[in-house]
């Protein structure tokens, strides 16, 4: 109990999460039999995992993508396929999110590297400033759904015996029916801003493609090689590196030897803002376990609740206000090792149930207080929280819109699985 | 409860399928009703509160009260390898009159003064056969150039090389991809674990060659233990031995079962003769028993093959 | 100092990274094009990235960019802010110390095994709690006198 309130506490005047849990754990640690070198003893064995690697090496693949300039072919490329739609600048946004979601593992990614030629890019069209800047915070959110994805690696570590190449599939058709959705919205209500234009001829559709096959073939390269049994995760993780690593140095020619030191530091500092946190919430979780915690509230949950729908709601709802303050990720790792086990016992499709929670706590990126890509969204857009906030409202709600979807209808995020045989 | 005993394994905890689970069950059971509440036992499966090498360490550290382990025992009682000798035991009974007898005692007071836990009983994880997607094994030279799948431990990788066969170490959850893409040609394992992993859909022999005989053990922090009142102390002994017997027993089930599995879909099952046991025996046995006197205090291996003699003799 | 402090903390991380990204990629084509696992790669690679998330939350912590509840701080009086800045770096000094001391218990206790792949003792890869926590120390010693000479430069203005 001591250890809660100090918890709250350190949290509520800012200190990292990672600390403020450890801290919370060392004063708990005295109303147990337990010795202080079980502290260091259970972060260690937290991280000690060949699975856990593929985060670093994503992140790093991610980076070396993004350095090496790759963005602009992928713009040019969204632009031939969907510029000329009505609202062509927002279509291309959107689907330019879809592809870049091939290479990274994370929405923040998305956020800056689009946000930075898009914010500008939108406003000379004709768009105010804020849509933009919220367009740009919101079509992140399918970054982490089509792989490769950090918060999938994540959901199969915390539950061990869900296949991470299911989880990549099972996120694709969620993420492209966000793209859909917000496509369908921009259409709708955002068409005035922008003049229509004429097609791309097919021509010009094809070059660009072709500039932008390295993009384009890293997300099949990477489910291709996990699918066919060839790599683990972790490996495929280290090849998509290799992978863009190459494909800048040699076939875009646009990444120097110079940058890697840089590249490499980003892409470990990035990534042990989260491996940090894993660490000390799986000693927080080793505390809670041997109290048999999760174990009470999964038996009290089960006692109130019998229908699988209502719990998915409850689930829905939870994590939705906990999204509004809490970084995604963070909250995935504290919340998921008490409600797996209960979905588990009413029977809910670990994979349906995992892609639910993920998307869930995606759209908490865009939602204030703490919303992570609306922070970066507005550092590029200089335009206020409080003006995005208000503009993204209506991408929210589409948003919710799919969360319904796919809560409810669990074929649109397992018949892909299904249909490679999982 | 007056007390409390935590206890933690990495198996399943349903008894039905889970030597371990079956094992911890009982235990918890027989402990809980007959000391009449006084003592709770609190059981962690799956490996909840740690791998086998972190459950034996928090043992030994009185992080945990007791643990149920296979492998990982030997890490920190080295002389516990000897069991692992390949073709130690004929048969699993006498792997039970071996462990339960002089020999079994005098191992776990050794290991008793070395780490300060108590080995209460001896339960077992099986005998491990080779498989492969080649061909019919049926005598060392069968194994030639055959690439083996092995656990990242040195005596494994002793016992392959010395019957022919190419070991290579691979972590556990590559195993079936590595079987199916034809990285490794078999691998080697309890027929319970083939059985419940579906290798049978990626391998086609199996050779019930018995070539390690797995143990299970069932310990106890040694001052938690001697914290206990007389009374509870011959009560945990007795419970601890009828657990480790039901781990024996479901394991055996699981084993009997899952052999009709692998023949119903479609392994071919070779049984060996005693004159080739003899050859498999004659190739691997004198390469890591040599191997193991240069691990381990010598003669401990002259112990347990003597101990084997005596008891197959009865 | 500090700024050599951080450059040496950057190389140790990126230079993590590097041998994770190394390690994994040489041990998985020398399996799947050589037919060669390497015994020890899953081991380096799992203990460099230990290793390199130590080092980067020291180096996050510097550069203020760990996850946190930091809306809250918003609209606080400067001075309220300047001591609760204070505080923090206080708590990150204390958290240094606890994963410093815990860890050299754990390693003193837990160190003697030896790696299977590598054949290391374990205490070689356990010390990185130790040297995280040192690092994170060291990097809030850093700090700390930063808030009191901001003060004073307010006080003469
Ligand atoms: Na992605
Ligand atoms: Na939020």
């Amino acid at each position: 109990m001591v250890g809660f309130i100090v918890l709250i506490a350190l949290l509520l005047i800012g200190s990292p999460i990672a600390f403020a849990i450890l801290l919370a754990v060392l004063t708990h640690l005295a109303d147990t039999p337990f010795p202080i070198s079980l502290i260091s003893q259970r972060i260690f064995a937290g991280l000690d995992s060949f699975a856990i690697l593929a985060i670093p090496l994503f992140v790093l693949a991610g980076e070396l993508m993004n350095e090496s300039g790759i963005t602009s072919r992928i713009i040019t490329f969204a632009k031939a396929c969907v510029g000329h739609m009505r609202a062509g600048l927002a279509q291309v946004n959107i689907w330019a999110s879809v592809i870049f979601a091939g290479l990274s593992g994370s929405a923040v990614a998305d956020t800056s590297a689009l946000g930075r030629i898009f914010i500008p890019e939108m406003e000379k069209r004709g768009y105010p400033r804020d849509f933009a800047a919220a367009l740009t915070a919101a079509s992140s959110v399918i970054g982490p759904m089509i792989p490769p994805s950090i918060p999938v690696i994540i959901y199969a570590l915390i539950t061990t015996g869900v296949s991470v190449p299911a989880l990549f599939l099972a996120g694709v058709a969620p993420g492209l029916l966000l793209a859909i959705g917000l496509s369908i919205y921009v259409r709708a209500f955002a068409g005035h801003y922008e003049e229509q234009h004429e097609p791309v001829p097919w021509k010009d559709r094809f070059r660009a493609l072709i500039d932008a096959w390295v993009p384009l073939f890293m997300p099949v390269f990477i489910v291709g090689s996990i699918l066919t049994g060839i790599v683990t995760p972790t490996e495929a993780a280290a090849l998509a590196g290799g992978y863009a690593l190459l494909a800048g140095m040699f076939i875009l020619k646009s990444l120097k030897v110079s940058q890697l030191p840089r590249i490499f530091l980003n892409a470990m500092r990035d990534s042990s803002v989260i491996l940090i946190i894993i660490a000390v919430v799986s000693l927080a979780n080793w505390m809670l376990t041997f109290s048999q915690v999760p174990q009470k509230v999964s038996a009290m949950v089960l006692a109130e609740i019998s229908n699988p729908l209502v719990f998915l709601l409850m689930v829905n709802v939870i994590l939705l206000v906990v999204g509004l303050f809490l970084e995604g990720i963070a909250a995935m790792l504290i919340l998921l090792p008490i409600l797996h086990p209960i979905a588990m016992s009413f029977g809910i499709d670990p994979v349906h149930f995992g892609i639910v929670v993920i998307f869930n706590l995606m759209i908490g990126l865009i939602t204030p207080p703490m919303g992570i890509c609306l922070f970066v969204s507005n550092s590029i857009a200089n335009v206020g929280i409080g003006a995005i906030s208000r503009r993204i409202l209506p991408f929210f709600a589409v948003e919710l819109l799919v969360l319904a979807i796919i809560t409810f209808i669990p074929q649109t995020v397992t018949f892909l699985p299904r249909l490679f045989g999982f | 409860a007056d007390i409390t005993l935590t206890l933690g394994h990495v198996d399943p905890p349903e008894w039905q399928t889970s030597k371990k689970g079956a094992a911890t069950q009982v235990f918890k059971q027989l402990v809980e009703a007959e000391s009449g509440g006084r003592i709770e036992v609190n059981v962690y499966p799956n490996g909840q509160l740690g791998g086998e090498t972190d459950l034996i360490q928090s043992a030994q550290d009185a992080t945990l009260s007791m643990a149920m382990v296979s492998g990982a025992f030997s890490k920190v009682c080295k002389e516990a390898a000897v069991l692992d000798t390949p073709y130690l035991f004929p048969s699993a009974p006498i792997a039970w009159k071996v462990l339960d007898g002089q020999f079994g005692k005098d191992l776990s007071q050794h290991c008793l003064e070395k780490t300060g836990l108590r080995t209460l009983a001896y339960g077992e994880t099986g005998f491990r056969n080779f498989t492969n997607s080649k061909r019919p094994i049926s005598e060392p030279k069968d194994l030639e150039g055959l690439k083996i799948r092995v656990m990242t431990v040195p005596l494994f990788v002793e016992m392959v090389k010395s019957m022919g066969g190419e070991p290579t170490p691979i972590a556990w959850p590559e195993v079936p991809s590595a079987l199916s893409t034809g990285v490794v040609d078999g691998q080697e394992n309890p027929v319970s674990v083939i059985a419940a992993n579906k290798f049978y859909e990626l391998q086609k022999y199996i050779t019930l060659d018995n070539h390690i005989y797995g143990t299970d053990f069932l310990v106890i922090n040694e001052a938690v233990y001697q914290g206990l009142e007389e009374k509870d102390r011959a009560l945990i002994q007795r419970a601890a031995i009828i657990a480790g017997t039901v781990g024996r027993a479901i394991q055996q089930v699981n084993s009997a079962k899952g052999l009709g599995e692998l023949a119903e879909n479609g392994m071919e099952i070779t049984s060996l003769t005693a004159e080739q046991q003899a050859q498999f025996q004659a190739a691997a046995q004198p390469a890591v028993v040599e191997w193991l006197k240069t691990e381990i205090e010598p003669e401990w291996v002259d112990k347990a093959l003597n101990a084997v003699k005596t008891a197959s003799a009865d | 100092m500090k700024s050599l402090f951080k450059k040496l903390l950057a190389i140790a991380t990126g230079g993590s990274l590097a041998v994770v990204f190394g390690v994994v990629l040489v041990s998985s084509l020398s399996r799947y094009l050589l037919n060669a696992p390497i015994q020890w790669s899953e081991e380096v690679a799992k203990y460099a990235m230990i290793y390199g998330t130590m080092f980067g939350t020291v180096l996050c912590y510097m550069e203020d960019i760990h996850i946190k509840f930091g809306f809250l701080k918003q609209g606080l009086p400067t001075l309220l802010t300047r001591i609760l800045n204070l505080v923090l770096d206080l708590i990150t000094l204390g958290t240094g110390v606890v994963l410093a001391w815990s860890g050299y218990l754990f390693v003193m206790k837990r160190g003697g095994i030896d790696a299977p792949g590598t054949g290391l003792p374990m205490s070689v890869f356990q010390s990185a709690m130790v040297i995280g926590g040192v690092c994170l120390v060291i990097a809030a010693l850093f700090q700390i006198p930063s808030h009191f000479k901001a003060k004073r430069y307010e006080a003469e203005v």
